[in-house]
Formats: C-alpha cells, structure tokens, sequence
C-alpha cells in the first residue's frame, strides 16, 4: 500500500492584499483517514480548503494532493478530489437525477457509468427515492446530501468538506456523520472542517488545529485528548445515585474521580497503560452500581480547542 | 410620524452620500458632455447650428439610457430584498410597505434625478453655441425628469410584483413597449380596417380610441423631445406629458402600494428558473432536457439557460408569425409592386440580425452572471477543465439557440440575394455599404465580448453599461472621422481596421484577464 500522504502541505503562505491569512502552514493527511480540520472564525481554514480544490493559488508553500501539484497539476487533482463548499451551491432548477447525471457526464463518464454511479450515491445518500424531485423542492438537509451525492459521483478518493453540517438539525447532523463513516469504510479520505467539536471527536481519527493562520495541533486525536498522551477521561454514568460505588470508585489506585453535580456521572481520569477499563467496570459492578453508560470523555476536544487557540476575533 | 416613513430613504441617501460611484457616474457622465462640447466646436465649421447637434445629441444619449438603464436599476428595488431573502426581515422592523416602498425607490429615484441635474449646467452651454434656447434645455430636462420618475416606479411596481429582477425588468420592459409601440401597431391596424373598410370612421370604437390614441402620444417622451427640439419651440416647460408622466407615475406607485402586501407575504427562497422544460416522469418529457449529454455543459446551457427544445420552438414560431406579420405590414401597401418582395426580405434580415444579436448579448451578460448569482460557480471551477472549454461550451450552446433567427434571416437573404446581387453589380458605393455591413458585424463581435467583460466584473447592469460604453464609442469614433476628414464620413476601412482592433484588444484582455477573474469569483 502507497504511504504517500493524500494531502501533503509545506509551509503554505497566502495572502488576501495585506491580509495574511496563512502563514507557514505545514500537515499531511494520512491516507483513508478521517481528518477533521477545525479552527475559530477566519483562522484559514476555508482558504486552505480552496486552495486544496485548486479553486485558489497559494502565495507561498508546496501543496500536494496524492503528490500532484495543486497548482501545477490542477486538472489530475480536480480528477482525484470532490469539494463541497460551505455554501450550498447546486443548479436548485434541476432534478437531483439531472444534476448529477450532468455532474457525471461533465467528469467524462459515459452513460453507463453514470447510471451506475448515479444508482450507487442515491442509495448511499438515502436520496434513491427523491431523485425525480426538484432540488429547489429538498429541505436543507436532503440538499446537503444532493451536495454530498455530486461530490461522490465521480468516485474522487479524497473529498474535502467544508462545514457540511452547518444548519442540518441533529438527525441530518447524525446521518450525514454516518455516511461519512461508510465512505470512509469503502476507502475514501476525508478531509473535513467543522464547528461541532463533539461531532469531530467521535469521527476523526486526525485533527488540525488552526488560528489565525498558523498550525496549532496535527496529528492524531487520541493524542490531542488525552491527557499527557498516556492519560485517559471516561465519563461514567449510573441509572441512580450509589453511594458504595462512588466509594469503590474512589479506592482504586491512579484514578482520579470527579463527580458532576447533581447526577450520578463521574470523570474519571487514570493513566491507561497502567489501569485497564476492565478494572473499573468490574469495581463498579461488583459494588452493585447500575451502569447506564461509560464513554471516552469527548468534551475534551473542546477544552483542547479553547487551550490552543486564542480568544477573540482575529483583527 | 414621518420619520419612519423615511428612514429607509434616509439611509440610502446617506449611503449615496457617502459611496464614491455615484460621484464617479457623475462626473464621467459630465466628461462625456464635455468631450462633446469640445467636438462640436471643433466641428462646428462642417455644421450650422451647433448648439442644438450638441443638445440633441445629449438629449438623445439621456432618453436612451434612462429607459435602458432605468429598466434594470428600478427594477430591482424590492426583488434583490427577495432574493437574498431580507424583505421578511424588513417587514419584521416597524417599517410599514409605504416606508419600505419609498425606501427602495425613491433614493434610486433621487440617484437618476441627481445624474440629470449633474448635467444642467453642461447643456446650458449649448445655448451660447447657438441653435437651442434656454425654454428648450429646461422644457427638455423637465420631460426628462418625469419620464425617470414614470419609469421608476412602472419598475416599482413590476419589483413588487415579480419574485426576481429578470422578470421585474422583463414585465416593465413589456409594459413600457406596451405604452410605446401597441397604441401606435393599435392604430395603424384601425387605420387599415377603416381603409379597407371594415370599420367606419365614425364609428364608436373610431371615435372613443382617436383621442386616447392622441393622449398617449401626447404622454409619450419621445414625441415630445421631438417636438421641443423644434426650431422655434415656445411651448411651456411643464406640458402634457409632464403631467401625465408623474401622474401615471404615482398611478403605478399607489398600485405597487396597494399590491405589496400580497405579493410579499410569503417569502420564498428564490430559485433559478426552469422554464417549460418538463421531467422525465411528465407526459411532456420529449420537451425535457432528457439525459446529458457528452458534452455537459452544452447540455445544461442548451436547456437551463436557452429554454432548450422548447426555447427553439418557441422562438421558431415566434419569429414566424413576426415574419408573416412583417411581409403582411409591408406587402399590403406594395402589392403589385415587384420589390416588396425585397422590402420584407431586407426588414427580415434587419429585424432577425437584431434578434440574433440581442439573444447572443444577453448570453453574454448572463454566461458566468448566473452562474456566481447562484454560487454554482465554485461547483463548475472543480471541474477538470479549463475555463475557456467552460465558456466555449457554454457560449455554443447559445449560438445554437440563436438558430431560429440564423434561419429567417437566411429565408430574407433569399429573398433578397438577387437584388443585393444586382447592387453589387451596378453600384458603385457597393464597397462603402459591404464595408459597413462588416463593421457591424465587428461591432456586435466586440459588443459580446464587452458584454462578458463586464459581468464579471459588475455585479448588476453589465448589458446596459456595454450598450452604452458601444454607443459612446461609436458616437466619438463617428465624430472623429469628421473631424478628421471633414465631415464626408470616414472611409469604412478605416473603421474595419478600428473594429478589428478593439475586438483583440477586448479578446486578448479577456483571455489575459478573464480565467483568473472566473477563478477568483469562484473561489470567493
């Protein structure tokens, strides 16, 4: 298997006139990987997604999409890669089936290949029934998914997302999410921006930070969440309030316990090359505590984002 | 109690105020004045009266523009708070459909009124050259003025009643034909059946449509320019058309008032038309898009932007029936005569030449336009092609639209082949009129790629800036020769050589300049 980084970005500099909105960025993207890329308002990461379609040319810097140049081989890149912009942005007087057999056919693939494809991205999008339906017709969410099903139709191996579920509500958000977890399954790499940090969390397996033009974070979430690389955060939460499991709790060595008020949920934070999970549920059940849940502690994304990143708006 | 009423109006002054274009609009349109100024004097030994070539001139540049301009800028007063879907937000304020409406157009209104008045000074100058009095410059500004005020807000009332500005500017274009040409085709048709007496001249329908007939030709602008740029008119400034002018103004704003109610209440997310292009599951399918073809974009221009199958049928037997009207027209009063055959094919070719021409320009104006209006750009720049493959498919799926009026203006070519055939052979300024003829076409090559030019870089107006930037252009190019070679007009290739010239100008910038242009607006 090719090792090669899909996105390889060397120290990237671009500039709007005096405005600098990147500067010296340099990550790679790891093949078949889900890479989030988050970063407050105009931190530059809808300038660095631009540039990655070849809708923009960097100032400064080498970017490599499957080691073609961005710049110098844009067609091949184009070829290689699917954008969907932060905006919704489709022919809204077309059929979902029109606009993408004209996507299709505009990407060269001929009849038979579209009607394939075409079969193929409305069922992975859910959208096979609606496909005789004006865009204009679609709630947000259904055209976010036209949007996803145009990126795919002509089976780009990298798709670049920018903010796609920005105004979904929570179901569309969780279904979007899921399809993006199935693509990533049929061996696509996804590069994707975003706001909703919990969402991210729980999705990628690699994360950018960026503000205000410069490079913060990259590498893998584990290794942006966890505490001191080897520390470790799970939320545990019982069906009530047990006093002797909180004590159990409490006893066991390296881990330390914080309850939330007012619920029967406990932070708990342990080195986790020394205290195996196993050891924690079997205190908790031998103790009589009911388990409702135990989840790695995803808040900690956030508090990783608000760590790296600085307040206010960049001027 | 006022305040609200004109807060909206309020604020757009102050933004005029403070926005540098309108000044810049200003003072170019005061260069321009200037610059003619400075050609009538110099043409002034070729010429009498120059004052009033001077005057006319401007007087017509101004009646040109305020109906071509006008009716998209006033047009698009209360649609583009509909299409970036803000009215709602409007109507959510403690600003009432009077405020809203004074708001929108009235400062549009004070803008156009404001270019005119920039220019008074300048005009009166054409008193001191001679021809034209001081009663005819303000008679003329007067009609000017109220027909502004008429145009905005006939254009007030189709933005109300329109969901989009095409279709605003669509209906006010319609209405103001409407007021221009239907009475005068009207009469003329009534003139015909009293002639071949089908209707009686003193009969009721005769009696009550001759003065109606008479008022909206009093009403009418242009007739009355006429009649003040007469030598020796002393008539009072504020005449009919004033009047009726600013009284069928009102007339539309009071209806535009009473309508906006019930034409804004449901605010819905404006979408691009489709026209008649049936899906495939209608029973109308063979007029549907059908699959897409190889050529993909051909397909999606052909279709969504011309009308596709339906479009060319359309237009097929649109032009038809003008055509037959045409040789009707013209083949009444010549029967007998063995050149009205000539006479039909001659206007066929004019008629369908501008038809041709007017469709390809608004392709023109439209080819990228529509495509950064609903941000489907960025969509097209992804794809593995370069952007003059975009434009070029593009731009042929409009020529094969054109194809109707390529097609009458054949059947009139024909029809004319053996006289056009006969002047060649036996006249000698055949050379002069073959030279012109191409100039024309250089022209309309050069008006299209301005055309493109400009909507991409300008937001609204491309069309009508392009016409005007043309129509300048031409006016100085023709005094130029005049100057220059002393008013016998200048030799036609001369003005092929300048033809040619501005189209690789106008093209080698568009190739510069225009992939870069198109990528950056899809990357915005």
């Amino acid at each position: 298997m090719n090792d090669e980084p899909v996105i390889d970005i060397r120290n990237l500099t671009h500039t709007y006139k005096t405005h600098n909105a990147l500067n010296r960025v340099t990550f790679t993207v790891e093949r078949q990987s889900i890479h989030g890329f988050v970063g407050p308002n105009g931190a530059g990461k809808t300038t660095t997604l631009k540039i990655l379609a070849t809708l923009l040319k960097p100032v400064r810097g080498e970017v490599r999409v499957f080691g073609h140049d961005v710049v110098a081989d844009y067609k091949t890149v184009r070829e290689k890669i699917g954008f969907m912009p932060d905006h919704f942005s489709s022919y809204r007087q077309m059929t979902v089936f029109e606009y993408l057999d004209f996507f299709g056919a505009a990407y060269g693939l001929s009849q038979a290949e579209r009607d394939k494809t075409i079969a193929d991205v409305l069922a992975l999008t859910d959208m096979a029934g609606r496909k005789d339906d004006f865009i204009s017709g679609l709630s947000r969410g259904m055209q976010q998914r036209v949007s996803l099903a145009r990126v795919l139709v002509h089976d780009p191996d990298l798709l670049l997302l920018d903010e796609p579920a920005s105004g979904l509500d929570p179901r569309a958000r969780i279904e979007l999410m899921e399809i993006l977890m199935e693509l990533r399954r049929l061996g696509k790499t996804i590069f994707i921006s975003s706001h909703i940090l919990s969402e991210l969390a729980t999705l990628c397996d690699h994360v950018t930070i960026l503000d205000r033009g410069e490079v913060k974070y990259t590498g893998s979430m584990r290794g942006l969440i966890a505490h001191d690389g080897d520390t470790a955060a799970y939320v545990l939460t019982l069906t009530e309030p047990h006093l002797p499991t909180e004590a159990a709790l409490r006893m066991i060595e390296g881990m330390s316990v914080r309850r939330e008020d007012g619920a029967p949920r406990y932070v708990l934070t342990f080195d986790k090359t020394k205290l195996p999970l196993n050891t924690i549920l079997r205190a908790v059940l031998d103790s009589g505590g009911q388990v409702a849940s135990l989840q790695e502690d995803v808040k900690q994304l956030n508090e990783a984002f608000m760590d790296l990143t600085e307040p206010g708006v960049r001027a | 109690m006022i305040r609200p009423i004109f807060a909206l109006f309020t604020r757009a002054v102050r933004e005029d105020s403070r926005a540098k274009a309108p000044y810049i609009a200003r003072g170019v349109l005061a260069a321009v004045i200037l610059m003619f100024l400075f050609f009538t004097e110099q043409t002034s030994k070729f010429m009498g009266a120059p004052g009033m070539m001077f005057f006319m001139s401007v007087v017509h540049i101004n009646f040109f523009f305020v109906t071509l301009a006008g009716i998209g800028y006033f047009s698009s007063a209360i649609t583009e708070e509909k299409e970036e879907t803000t009215l709602g937000l409007l109507r959510m304020t403690s600003l009432n459909p009077l405020s809203i409406l004074l708001g929108k157009s009235t400062s549009r209104l004070f803008g156009a009124v404001l270019l005119l008045l920039a220019q008074f000074p300048f005009t009166l100058l054409a008193v001191t050259l001679g021809g034209v009095s001081i009663g005819q410059v303000v008679a003329v500004y007067c009609t000017l003025a109220a027909y502004v005020f008429f145009l905005c807000n006939l254009a007030l009332f189709g933005s109300v009643v329109c969901k989009r500005t095409g279709a605003a500017a669509s209906l006010t274009g319609l209405l103001l034909f409407a007021f221009y040409v239907v009475p005068s085709w009207v009469e003329a048709l009534l003139q015909l059946a009293i002639r071949l007496k089908y209707v009686s001249a003193k009969s009721g329908i005769a009696r009550v449509l001759e003065p109606v007939f008479g008022w909206m030709r009093a009403a009418s602008p242009y007739t009355r320019l006429e009649q003040i740029l007469r030598t020796g008119f002393s008539d009072t400034p504020v005449g009919f058309q004033v009047l009726a002018d600013v009284a069928m103004g009102t007339g539309f704003f009071l209806l535009a008032w009473v309508c906006f109610d019930r034409f804004t209440r449901n605010e819905t997310e404006s979408a691009p038309r489709r026209g008649f292009l049936f899906r495939k599951t209608s029973p109308l399918r063979l007029f549907g898009p059908g699959r897409a073809w190889t050529r993909a974009l051909f397909w999606k221009e052909f279709h969504f932007s011309t009308g596709g199958k339906t479009g060319m049928l359309v237009r097929f037997v649109g032009f038809g029936l003008l055509a037959v009207y045409w040789a009707w027209m013209l083949g009444i009063p010549r029967r007998g005569n063995s050149r009205h055959w000539d006479a039909i094919g001659y206007s066929m070719m004019a008629w369908m030449y501008f038809f041709f021409a007017l469709e390809l320009s608004l392709a023109a104006s439209r080819l990228f336009r529509q495509e950064i209006k609903w941000k489907t750009l960025s969509s097209l720049g992804m794809l593995p092609v370069t952007v003059g493959h975009i434009a070029w498919q593009k731009v042929a799926a409009s020529l094969v639209a054109c194809l109707p009026a390529a097609f009458y203006f054949l059947i009139g070519f024909a029809l004319t082949a053996k006289d056009i055939a006969h002047s060649f052979a036996h006249d000698h300024d055949s050379g002069y009129v073959l030279g012109v003829l191409i100039l024309v076409v250089l022209e309309t090559v050069f008006f299209l790629f301005l055309v493109l030019f400009l909507s991409l870089i300008i937001k609204r107006g491309a069309l009508p800036l392009a016409v005007a930037i043309a129509y300048l252009g031409n006016m100085f190019a023709g005094l130029s020769s005049v100057m220059t070679i002393g008013g016998n007009g200048g030799p036609a290739g001369i003005m092929i050589v300048m033809g040619i010239g501005l189209i690789c100008c106008t093209g080698v910038l568009l190739r510069l300049i225009g992939p870069g242009l198109t990528r950056a607006i899809a990357a915005d």
